[in-house]
């Protein structure tokens, strides 16, 4: 059952195809995001946006723009529904996550609009894995209104640099508070444990700074609880940017390079912890 | 106290803290003038571990509180205990530290009783990890490792493959020595089923081992928990590592040493009915109502020297003061320092240790006394341990004073007279003063 | 009862701890039954659904220099017992760079499998690693037992693919579902299933071959006459399946050869088993005495 053969025939009509020759560029992405169980994907002709949400403090976007794929087509002019995430990264990797080099899972998806399963066809070495996924009614989506213009402090690190400090976290902690500064300590990652206290200073100067743009001194406090996910992303990343706004949301943007050397982007919004007086800080 | 580690040292150091890791949930930082010590004693007193970093290991090392004119005023540094699950994140990843960690500065405030470790990293980040500690005089072990009979000194790397034949699920090990040959085998306890437990032995020839010394054939079991601890420590410094070790029942000492540092690990064996003999357990009498501590208490030479002790007598405070003793000249007349500060600590202070090993306690005041040939003659074949006694008896009262002295000037300070007189009325060198109390433990070691 | 055994050859060790490895992932205690000729390892699972049974048989002659066994009595030159494979497993792994490694039955506080590695050492004299594995002396009265398996009767005969490929696909699908189909035909070709509320996943493999049937079976296989195309299906607990899978070297060795084969035994209409068949051997080459060929037999059978 070679995959021409099977997938859709020319009768039906689908409002989403696509096709990818390696179909760990998306699964790795999905996975930057995998931290609840659904996900609502929303599709334009630009592409895929797999948005994740949690306790209405944390959402998280996996950017896929449709130059990543081979074959990419809407038929409306956005499809929108939400699929049960971890079955459909079994699916993506059902012929292993860590495919050997040379080796590459060959992916078509389609999906015939609301109330249908989302159909995908892999294929690895001649071996062939249909799967159909069923779709649920999209919920609405958390708008978190992070604009540009009232960013106040923005740093653009290295991933490497950060991946360290996301890995050790004292997650005894219940907060990470993030300072950023024109002046010392420029920016600081604290943590407060059962066993004490814990700061990880940046000079601005590093090596691993690629940018820093920061106005104003601003302490915020970020439940830790919500910013560990991000850590997945993080691990695929080569750069990050630190924004934060004048409400203290922070926004974190992961930009990934594939195989292919193909740039995607994912991004997680989050709400500072409220519960913080100016005393505590 | 302040000292800086330097990058190539950092390996060796986090390999020592996860080494101690094994032995207990806390562990104490130790600051001496000739250099670092760490210390850590388990709840049940059944292991002991002391590593020394002396200040040559350092690349900058000041043991006192702070400035020189505190030097003046002969301020001591404060021995800081410390929960190792707060400290073990600090060095994780021993071998990322090497890579990434350019030095580590650690300095103590005791304004706030806080201990920094503060890790200078690649690309200008730095780490500080402020953690609380307690202040409080440590545990620790006397253990006369000079007179033990046999002496064997080997590879870590030796030891290490001797060690993987035995699954990770082992906890116990016997080691059995003649002048012919080296045996580790699986122990496993007598109520386990035989017919699930599989069994491992290993021969060695003596000409295998650096040094191998053995006077005195003998069968000694002990846990192996903290000797992976120990091993894993050794192989970063890659110095051989030297046992010592006497009968079953008495204390063996795994140790390590260099240039600049040395390291202990004392576990306390397993005594059995077969192996126990006479000298070992010099003439005592039993205070007790007890069956079983009667049948223990050989009574045929009545020499006073020794007491059996039963566990009405190790209760509460007394327990706590006879097992410690400040050290501080300050701390002298607060009697009731150690129970306070054990409030959280281990159960050994509070003296539950004891009351563990209840009924099977016996406990000999005179422990050194090696006339082996005698022994045997003497032998009773009714001595009976089970492992916590051995723990405790054996460790403590044999072998080990606990003290809150360095090794180095090895002065005992018996706080409580009340539980001195208590503990060690029956014994002839019991005193009530500290002078009595330093020849008392001389006589022991020597 | 008398039983020793000696192993010399490095190889020969390697290829016998593999297959002890994979009976110890199969089953937690197992029955080894020795004769002149022949070990067997036997796993009878009683349950009657969704049970598992192992039967793997190994020449002595391709594995051992020496191996002197005695019965209970010279009418019945069998000795049965109990042990556990893990044991036995662990006990060869730390042989592997032996100069020998002997086998024997002792009574040391219980009846024992006394494994003696002598592995090299600092000195002039052997480190000698002695492992006592505690055994049961299996009765003669319990011995029927453990007959060995009569050939089943299968409607199809398939070889399995490429391993990795195959657990791969089973380690997912048991993320989705609790029992997998097994779909198999005469052309070659075999399906993986599951299905949930959630999903439905299909793996289609096809150009697997069927291995030819041996002329002189005498068992009347419903395959013969059957339609090529047709396909025989069970359904079976996917982690029993997996258990078998993983427990496997994915990239196995170059001095092997392995092949996997099932067969999915139907009565009338509905598959009662599959049985998997994994063969491994020894290339010729690295011994004298010809290809030592092991057949290990997995039955599993299905739920209900």
């Amino acid at each position: 059952m070679p995959l021409s053969t099977q997938p859709p025939a020319s009768g039906e009509r689908y409002v989403l195809t696509a096709s990818l020759d390696n179909a760990r560029h998306l699964s790795s992405l999905l996975r930057a995001v995998h931290f609840q169980d659904h996900a609502t994907c929303f599709a334009t002709a630009n592409g895929i946006k797999v948005t994740v949400e949690d306790a209405k403090c944390l959402q998280a976007n996996a950017f896929i723009q449709a130059e990543i794929f081979q074959e990419f087509a809407v038929q409306e002019e956005s499809v929108m529904f939400r699929i049960n995430l971890a079955v459909l990264l079994d699916c993506l990797t059902i012929f292993g996550s860590s495919s050997l080099p040379g080796t590459s899972t060959a992916l078509r998806m389609c999906y015939r609009g609301y109330g249908y399963p989302l159909m995908l066809f892999l294929e690895e070495g001649g071996v062939v894995t249909v799967c159909k996924i069923n779709t649920q009614e999209p919920e609405e989506l958390l708008d978190f209104d992070f604009c540009s213009t009232n960013v106040v402090n923005k740093i653009i690190l290295q991933s490497e640099g950060l991946r360290e400090a996301f890995a050790e976290l004292d997650m005894t902690s219940e907060v990470l508070q993030i300072t950023m500064s024109p002046n010392k300590p420029y920016f600081r990652l604290s943590t407060f444990g059962n066993a004490g206290s814990a700061h990880l200073d940046y000079p601005r100067d590093s090596d691993l700074m690629e940018a820093f743009h920061c106005n104003q001194t601003q302490t915020n406090r970020y439940k830790i609880s919500l910013l560990k996910p991000s850590t997945k992303a993080l691990a695929l990343s080569c750069k990050v940017s630190i924004r934060t706004d004048t409400r203290g949301f922070l926004s974190l943007q992961y930009m990934i390079r594939n195989e292919d050397g193909q740039i995607c982007f994912v991004e997680y919004y989050c709400c500072p912890d409220e519960d913080v007086t100016e005393a505590d800080l | 106290m302040k000292c800086v580690i330097g990058g190539g040292h950092l390996r060796v150091f986090g390999r020592a803290i996860h080494a101690i890791a094994r032995i207990s949930d806390e562990f104490w930082f130790d600051p001496v003038e000739k250099g670092l010590a760490l210390r850590s004693v388990n709840s049940s007193r059944s292991a002991c571990a002391y590593i020394f970093f002396s200040s040559m290991f350092f690349q900058h090392y000041c043991w006192t509180a702070g400035s020189k004119s505190c030097q003046r005023e002969k301020q001591l540094p404060l021995p800081c205990k410390l929960i190792i699950k707060s400290v073990l994140p600090v060095f994780r990843c021993v071998n990322m530290l090497e890579r990434n960690v350019e030095k580590c500065n650690i300095y103590t405030n005791i304004n706030d009783r806080h201990i920094t470790f503060q890790l200078i990293c690649k690309h200008g980040i730095v780490k500080t990890h402020n953690l609380t500690f307690q202040e409080c005089d440590p545990l620790q072990a006397v253990f006369a490792k000079h007179m033990c009979p046999n002496v064997l000194k080997l590879q870590s790397r030796l030891l290490t493959d001797i060690m993987i034949h035995f699954p990770m699920s082992q906890e116990e090990v016997t080691l059995a020595v003649t002048p012919m040959k080296v045996c580790f085998k699986s122990y496993t306890e007598e109520d386990t089923d035989f017919s699930k437990a599989m069994h491992t032995e290993i021969q060695l020839n003596p000409d295998e081992f650096d040094y191998f010394q053995v006077g005195v054939d003998s069968e000694v079991t002990f846990c192996l928990k903290e000797l992976r601890g120990l091993l894993a420590f050794s192989e970063a410094t890659s110095t051989p590592v030297s046992i010592h070790f006497d009968r079953s029942g008495k204390p063996i000492a795994f140790s390590i040493e260099d240039m600049v540092l040395e390291a202990s690990f004392i576990l306390a064996t397993l005594s059995d009915i077969e192996n126990e003999t006479a000298s070992e357990q010099p003439p005592r009498f039993s205070q007790g109502q007890d069956s079983k501590s009667e049948k223990t208490s050989v009574d045929r030479d009545s020499n006073s020297e020794a007491i059996a002790s039963r566990k009405p007598q190790w209760n509460g405070n007394s327990q706590n003061t006879e097992l410690v003793a400040p050290r501080s000249p300050l701390a002298k007349q607060e009697i009731k320092i150690i129970p306070k500060i054990s409030n959280k600590d281990t159960t050994g202070t509070e003296g539950t240790t004891i009351t563990e090993t209840d009924d099977y306690t016996m406990l000999e005041a005179r422990p050194t006394h090696f006339d082996y040939h005698k022994s045997k003659l003497l032998h009773t074949g009714i001595g009976f341990c089970t492992w916590c006694i051995t723990c405790v008896v054996s460790y403590l009262y044999k072998y080990c004073i606990f003290q809150f002295h360095s090794l180095f000037f090895g002065a005992v300070s018996f706080k409580e007279k009340d539980a001195i007189n208590h503990i060690l009325h029956s014994l002839a060198t019991a005193s009530d003063t500290e002078e009595d109390s330093v020849n008392m433990q001389r006589s022991q070691v020597l | 009862m008398r039983f020793r055994a000696k192993i010399v050859d490095l190889a020969c060790l390697n290829h016998f701890s593999r297959v002890v490895n994979t009976v110890a992932r199969l089953a937690k205690t197992c029955t080894l039954r020795l004769t002149a000729d022949k070990l067997y390892f036997i796993l009878s699972d009683k349950v009657a659904n969704g049970g598992v049974s192992v039967w793997c048989e190994l020449c002595q002659g391709n594995f051992f220099d020496e191996f002197q066994m005695e019965g209970v009595a010279a009418e019945h030159n069998e000795i049965y017992l109990e042990l556990v494979p893990e044991n036995l497993s662990r006990a060869l792994k730390t042989a592997q760079n032996a100069k020998t490694v002997k086998i024997k039955l002792t009574n040391k506080h219980c009846p024992c499998l006394t494994v003696a590695v002598e592995l090299p050492s600092l000195s002039s004299s052997s480190r000698i690693v002695t492992h006592d594995i505690p055994v049961g002396v299996i009765p003669r009265r319990l011995w029927n037992d453990f007959r060995e398996p009569g050939v089943p009767d299968f409607d199809v005969s398939i070889y399995l693919p490429v391993l990795k490929t195959m657990k791969s696909v089973v380690e997912r699908m048991k993320n989705l579902s609790n029992c997998i189909v097994i779909e198999a035909n005469l052309s070659g070709e075999m399906n993986l299933k599951i299905e949930t509320d959630l999903v439905s996943v299909t793996t289609h493999f096809k150009d697997l071959g069927n291995p030819p049937w041996a002329s002189d079976d005498e068992c009347q296989s419903s395959a013969q006459g059957r339609d090529l195309e047709s396909m025989a299906e069970a359904r079976i607990d996917i982690k029993k399946l997996l258990q078998l899978l993983a427990g496997q070297q994915v990239n196995p060795t170059k001095a092997l050869c392995n092949s996997w084969t099932a067969q999915l035994c139907c009565m009338n209409v509905k598959c009662f088993a599959v049985q998997i068949i994994y063969r491994t051997c020894l290339e010729p080459l690295s011994r004298m005495k010809g290809a030592s060929q092991v057949v290990v037999y997995v039955t599993i059978r299905t739920g209900v």
